[in-house]
């Protein structure tokens, strides 16, 4: 490609965003960090930028709020530039004792202002798109007692993907959803969880699979696929006794 | 933040410590709660052999995300960093640009902190002296809150952090001086080593000082121990050639005990007999740390795990100290499955550094109760020779020896106690050793 490639990482400061934005900057793609801890952010692009050599830029970003895209986008607007977005924003909360303003802050972050930006970008971004990789979860693929919202903010995130990927496609922008099992990280830190694997996992395959291979759905470790497959067709009578 | 019940094992594999795991994913979580009232100590990739990272039934902090670096002053040559940050990081990063970190130990996935900790020493120590000697400055975490330390401010704290095995604070940063780097290939010679007294001799700071990097293996297994005899290896930058790339992965060692004694023996003529006389060009990499490129190679030893007991003896009882040690081990029949022996001339500053003038000798030896046995008395006959101990090794000596090896221990219980860090951080190690 003759021009230079960026990303633009939203929630920046998690821990997958951290690994992805290594693999990317490995291979000398500059950064634009868009996350609500603007001291992590600072260390972040220090880090990346004496590891790789390549310019990074941050931005104090909550995706809650919508009056802030316009700014976001023209940080990100570069002719010389083709910018891939990695959307990695997201918050679990356990749902035994959760406060309405928990329910709808979920709900919130994970599935309306995702579709919010995504929404406004594709009609607004004047510069040339390339890639958007979203972070989703294999709780988005069946709807279980234990985490009902969490997995309606994901499952509901999934059906809009389409939509969008279809629009998108017509622009050359191609998308695609990374759907992870438990990964490792400060969310889940106190949890047994089967199947765990490192940020750094989960980020080698956003690269790999989703981004270098184009896929449109990534699962990862692969063998989600195959579970979440039998998951979604065990018959409901059956499935609402199901605890794990 | 949370945290949760772990089983800990070090690289030794040993023994298991039941702790309670804190991991922040950045600074901001270290700071936003008080973990420091029940005793705590902090760690990165558990790469001791011993029990300076566990403190069972309490509290103990994983460091390993707090790996960013944050500045470097390109003419200076000095990076500021997280503690995660590793020796593997520095040398991948600042190697094409002509640096490399100080005192590079045998493995380079060892963290800052942990080097910190340790005051770690390398096979340059002749030109450059230990790890602490380059630390410009330490952001630790007290009880007193987050404090600047340097070898000209709180000085004493700072000489205490320098090999003080974590119990002096949590690092949160550093200030590191990095060392020139002419190039990311050295050649390499071998030299063959028939007995002890060749080694001493070798030793001798006019002849190690003529080279960059000097590393000898002495063959210690049944065939070996009688004689001492080895392989010293010397080491020079090489600007010359073509550039290698590092040999980064070999195999995987498997859950397996395949380090049993006659594969070991074997192992130990093989290197002998095949030693490469001529000169060859290696990636500084893997040189070294030749074992990197073997993941997991502690699993070798079996589930029980395994003993080093790393020791120094000053150069005027070296020879003396080592020949009574080898002959115990022959008269005795412990073998060491693999051993490095190194000079070392420069004298750490920490108040419980390791490195001083003499020669190291570090041995493996799997766990077996005549093992731990021998190991006693060998270290009893380290201190009769006026040696030391390297605490990033052990787990087996005792107060009334530790006490003796290390003089400034008396100082430094003392300021850990003034300052009400003995309360704030304590791990295993410093209740065995009473620090």
């Amino acid at each position: 490609m003759a021009t230079t490639q960026q990303w633009l990482i939203i929630g920046a400061h998690s821990s997958i965003a951290r690994a992805f934005a290594r693999i990317a900057a490995s291979h000398g793609h500059d950064m634009i960090l868009a996350g609500r801890h603007p001291a992590e952010l600072a260390r972040m692009a220090a880090d990346l930028t004496i590891r790789h050599g390549i310019t990074c830029k941050t931005n104090g970003f909550d995706m809650n709020e919508p009056e802030h895209y316009a700014e976001l986008m023209q940080l990100c607007q570069d002719p010389e530039k083709t910018t891939h977005i990695f959307l990695a924003a997201g918050i679990l909360f356990s749902e035994a004792h959760l406060s309405d303003a928990h329910v709808q802050q979920m709900l919130q972050t994970n599935f309306v202002s995702p579709i919010m930006f995504l929404h406004r970008w594709i009609h607004d971004f004047e510069g040339t798109t390339g890639s958007i990789l979203v972070l989703g979860s294999v709780a988005g693929d069946r709807g279980r007692a234990r985490n009902a919202i969490y997995g309606a903010s994901k499952g509901g995130l999934e059906t809009y993907l389409e939509g969008f990927s279809a629009a998108a496609a017509q622009k050359k922008i191609h998308v695609s959803l990374i759907k992870p099992g438990p990964i490792d990280t400060q969310m889940v830190f106190h949890l047994a969880m089967p199947l765990l694997i490192s940020p750094e996992t989960c980020a080698k395959a956003c690269w790999k699979n989703g981004f270098i291979k184009q896929q449109r759905i990534v699962y990862t470790p692969k063998i989600w696929r195959y579970i979440m497959g039998i998951v979604r067709h065990i018959p409901f009578f059956v499935f609402k006794h199901i605890k794990k | 933040m949370l945290s949760k019940k772990m089983t800990l094992s070090s690289w030794g594999n040993h023994q298991q410590s039941l702790c309670e795991v804190f991991r922040p994913e950045k600074l901001e979580d270290l700071l936003e709660e008080n973990i420091l009232n029940n005793g705590i100590i902090a760690q990165a990739n558990r790469l001791n052999y011993g029990d300076q990272a566990f403190n069972t039934g309490g509290d103990v902090i994983q460091m390993t995300r707090l790996d960013r670096m944050l500045s470097f002053d390109e003419k200076a040559g000095v990076l500021v960093c997280e503690p995660g940050v590793t020796f593997h990081d520095i040398l991948t990063t600042f190697l094409p640009k002509g640096w490399m970190p100080p005192a590079i130990p045998g493995t380079l996935n060892v963290s800052m902190g942990g080097a910190i900790a340790n005051d770690v020493h390398g096979k340059n120590d002749v030109h450059y002296g230990s790890f602490g000697q380059h630390v410009l400055a330490i952001e630790l975490l007290t009880p007193a809150g987050l404090q600047t330390i340097t070898p000209h401010k709180n000085t004493d704290l700072f000489w205490a952090t320098i090999g003080g095995l974590g119990l002096t604070g949590i690092i949160t940063r550093l200030s590191l001086q990095l060392l020139p780097a002419a190039s990311d290939m050295l050649m390499v010679k071998t030299q063959r080593i028939d007995n002890i007294e060749q080694w001493i001799d070798a030793f001798s700071e006019n002849r190690v000082k003529n080279h960059d990097f000097c590393v000898g293996w002495i063959d210690l297994s049944s065939r070996g121990v009688h004689s001492g005899r080895g392989l010293l290896w010397t080491a020079d930058f090489y600007t010359e050639g073509k550039h290698k790339k590092p040999r980064d992965y070999l195999f995987t060692m498997p859950p397996l005990p395949l380090f049993q004694p006659q594969l070991l023996d074997w192992f130990n003529q093989g290197q002998f007999r095949f030693a490469n006389d001529k000169p060859v060009v290696k990636h500084i990499m893997d040189f070294l740390s030749p074992l990197d490129s073997i993941k997991h190679w502690n699993r070798g030893y079996g589930k029980a795990g395994f003993y080093q007991l790393q020791c120094l003896l000053p150069f005027d009882t070296a020879l003396s100290g080592y020949r009574e040690i080898l002959a115990f081990m022959t008269q005795q029949k412990i073998y060491a499955a693999l051993s490095i022996i190194k000079p070392l001339f420069k004298t750490g500053q920490g108040l419980l550094s390791f490195p001083g003038p003499g020669v190291t000798l570090a041995m493996d030896f799997h766990n077996k109760p005549r093992h731990q046995q021998a190991i006693g008395d060998i270290m009893a006959i380290v201190q009769a020779h006026n040696g030391k101990i390297y605490l990033a090794k052990d787990s087996l000596l005792d107060v009334a020896t530790f006490r003796a090896m290390y003089p400034e221990q008396d100082a430094f219980r003392t300021l850990r106690k003034h300052a009400a860090l003995d309360t704030a951080f304590c791990s295993d190690l410093s209740r065995r050793l009473e620090i």
